[in-house]
């Protein structure tokens, strides 16, 4: 099949073992980022299969409708960017693992990564060593803080572990579902939404963007946290209110903030307000960004190709479309 | 008693809660690094006491001569930047406490940090963000990767368990006791120091200086290490063999580093190798600076001046100099 795979920014897919799974197909690899409908048509217009990575380039119907050969759509885990509906009416198999109880460890090591890196000021020590300055300043030490996970999915879990580790105290919030989980292995749920904003010397978001949960950080909720506290999002910027990281930093709580979401992403935008606070870490969604990540996440995207292929499509999430698929 | 503090670089001292037990006394914070004699001598010569942070500022016998007023050093650690001798014969008593035990929890969580930094190209990739570039690259998951400890002492006990939670394989290479006890917390050892190198994925030092551990990293250790690998350093600078670091990543093995430690500091050389290598994250020694274990030192510290204030030194290190200085 003749295979397109967008948005490889380090042309990064071909250098993977599981990349041999597609031999025998006729792949080719776009390494710069284009959302342009006509630059995409262009590009897509002889291509059956599309590999999508992550959520990079939206996929909508007035491109849909420009991709007459287009039969499989292959990506993993979830689709905001993709018309599904229209892909349905059009007769093109949309395949998406949702890869159960395997969390994204590179996610969670890039969480700890970034607390370590804040509570430390790593950017600016650095920056600091480099100019002839040695130490820019004292940072804190994690041990006997307190680490908010917010919530205790998958990810959070796993960073709620490594916090005990590092002899942290662990408090869970999130629904009623999560707060129970993370109380059966072992953590304590706060007592109420204001008091874990209240407690807790760093928070971790971890939950996945859906309608319920849009701007489920609010502004009075980051006003509750102390002036020396740090929030931490390597989730979804949509996450946060819009505006209000921003101007909670600018007042003073949190005091600190490590992110690696934005609203729009890629962001090239240099003025972006983020960027320019002292007090914030940034970094340009590396969650996933690894090479051992990669070969989890590709091997599931390039079986369900040779699935397809087969005859014997898997991880179908517009199963309706297997009745007037396109052949 | 009148007291000197010297190298407080970001004047943190007066804001830790330790500093009140400093209260009944006359104490001058000096927040630049100095290091020649006649500055010392001059800005030292009313001191009774001195306090030193770390080994920041070496205190030899031509500076010791000429403080006349001095009878004590209180410190903490090792103490290899004072020449106890000539304390001794001037009669100051040295207070450091060495019996810690509690580890460094933050030199630890740096190590730790850093890590991740050098693993994900933390610097890189926030350099790349802020130039308008987005991604500069992809990183490596830690989970399931060999993290080799070398000294199972103390901090490296600690760090192993970091990775132990990261989900990884945990190597240790240490002396025979520490070995021994790596092995009782459930850690394998290597089946030699070649092969620790060769299959460690990130090898992180955990060894005090002294003379059995100089240069105890040989450019040989380093060529060994695989071209994706990444040393850490937040323990001492000549651990490892003169110049073989830079040489060894020059030539792609490791194919990283993360320092903390340098052969002479503070470091201000600008041109130093390790700061112009793309694939090394240097910070300036802050394994041990935080405010936390800022408090906690110094506590110990300020306690060491109340007691010998009171006349019942404690931690003292040249018992012979006790009362020869009135």
């Amino acid at each position: 099949m003749k295979i397109s795979i967008l948005d490889d920014y380090h042309d990064t897919l071909r250098t993977l073992e599981v990349f041999e799974k597609l031999a025998g197909h006729e792949v080719t690899v776009w390494n710069d980022h284009v959302q342009d409908a006509d630059a995409l048509a262009s590009r897509l217009a002889d291509a059956e299969v599309l590999v999508l990575i992550r959520e990079r380039t939206k996929i909508r119907k007035a491109l849909l409708e420009r991709l007459p050969r287009l039969k499989l759509i292959s990506q993993r885990s979830v689709y905001p960017h993709i018309d599904v509906a229209d892909c349905t009416r059009l007769g093109i198999v949309v395949c998406s693992s949702q890869h159960p109880g395997t969390p994204s460890y590179a996610t969670a090591e890039l969480a700890f990564g970034l607390i370590i890196a804040a509570m430390r000021d790593l950017p600016r020590q650095i920056d600091s060593l480099k100019a002839g300055g040695w130490q820019a300043g004292v940072g804190r030490t994690l041990r006997g803080k307190t680490l908010g996970v917010f919530s205790y999915g998958r990810i959070g879990a796993v960073v709620a572990g490594y916090g005990r580790a590092f002899g942290m105290r662990v408090v869970a919030w999130g629904r009623e579902a999560s707060r129970e989980r993370a109380r059966a292995e072992g953590f304590a749920p706060a007592a109420s939404k204001e008091a874990f904003f209240e407690e807790c010397d760093i928070v971790s978001l971890h939950m996945r963007l859906v309608e319920a949960t849009r701007g489920i950080v609010t502004t009075r909720d980051l006003a509750r946290m102390k002036p020396d506290a740090l929030l931490v999002n390597t989730s979804r910027a949509p996450l946060i209110e819009p505006g209000a990281l921003v101007a909670a930093l600018k007042a003073g709580r949190p005091g600190m903030a490590a992110v690696d979401v934005y609203e729009e992403e890629p962001l090239l935008d240099i003025r972006h307000p983020l960027l320019d606070l002292p007090n914030a870490i940034c970094t340009p969604h590396l969650g996933y960004v690894t090479r051992d990540e990669y070969e989890v996440q590709f091997a599931d995207v390039f079986d369900q190709i040779t699935a397809y292929a087969a005859g014997a499509p898997i991880n179908v999430v517009n199963p309706e479309v297997l009745k007037n698929a396109r052949q | 008693m009148k007291v000197s503090i010297l190298d407080d670089y970001h004047d943190t001292l007066r804001t830790l809660e330790a500093f009140r037990k400093l209260a009944a006394h006359d104490v001058t914070v000096w927040n630049d690094h100095v290091q020649d004699t006649d500055p010392l001598a001059q800005r030292l010569k009313d001191a009774e006491a001195l306090v030193l942070i770390r080994e920041r500022t070496k205190i030899r016998a031509p500076l010791l001569e000429r403080l006349p007023r001095l009878k004590l050093i209180s410190q903490r650690s090792v103490f290899p930047h004072i020449d106890l001798d000539a304390c001794t014969r001037q009669g100051v008593v040295l207070c450091s406490n060495q019996s810690f035990s509690r580890p460094s929890y933050a030199t630890a969580e740096l190590t730790w940090g850093l890590v991740i930094a050098a693993m994900r190209d933390i610097p890189l990739q926030m350099a790349s963000l802020r130039a308008g570039q987005w991604q500069a690259g992809v990183g490596s998951t830690l989970r399931g990767k060999t993290l080799g400890i070398f000294g199972y002492g103390k901090i490296g006990a600690v760090v192993a368990g970091y990775g132990k939670a990261f989900g990884m394989k945990v190597l240790v290479w240490s002396r025979d006791a520490s070995r021994a006890r790596a092995l009782a917390d459930g850690y394998a050892a290597a089946k030699s120091r070649e092969a620790f190198f060769a299959e460690s994925d990130v090898v992180s030092l955990h060894l005090r200086l002294i003379d059995a551990t100089r240069g105890i990293v040989t450019a040989a250790d380093l060529a060994r290490m695989k071209p994706t690998a990444l040393i850490v350093n937040t323990s001492r600078a000549p651990l490892i063999e003169p110049g073989a670091l830079v040489a060894a990543l020059r030539a792609g093995r490791p194919g990283k580093a993360a320092i903390d430690v340098f052969e002479e500091e503070p470091l201000r050389d600008t041109g130093h190798p390790l700061l112009n290598m793309p694939n090394v994250v240097c910070t300036p020694h802050l394994g041990y600076v935080t405010r936390e274990d800022h408090e906690i030192a110094f506590a110990e510290i300020f306690d060491q001046i109340n007691a010998f204030a009171a006349g019942k030194p404690i931690n003292v290190v040249n018992p012979e100099a006790l009362g020869k200085r009135k």
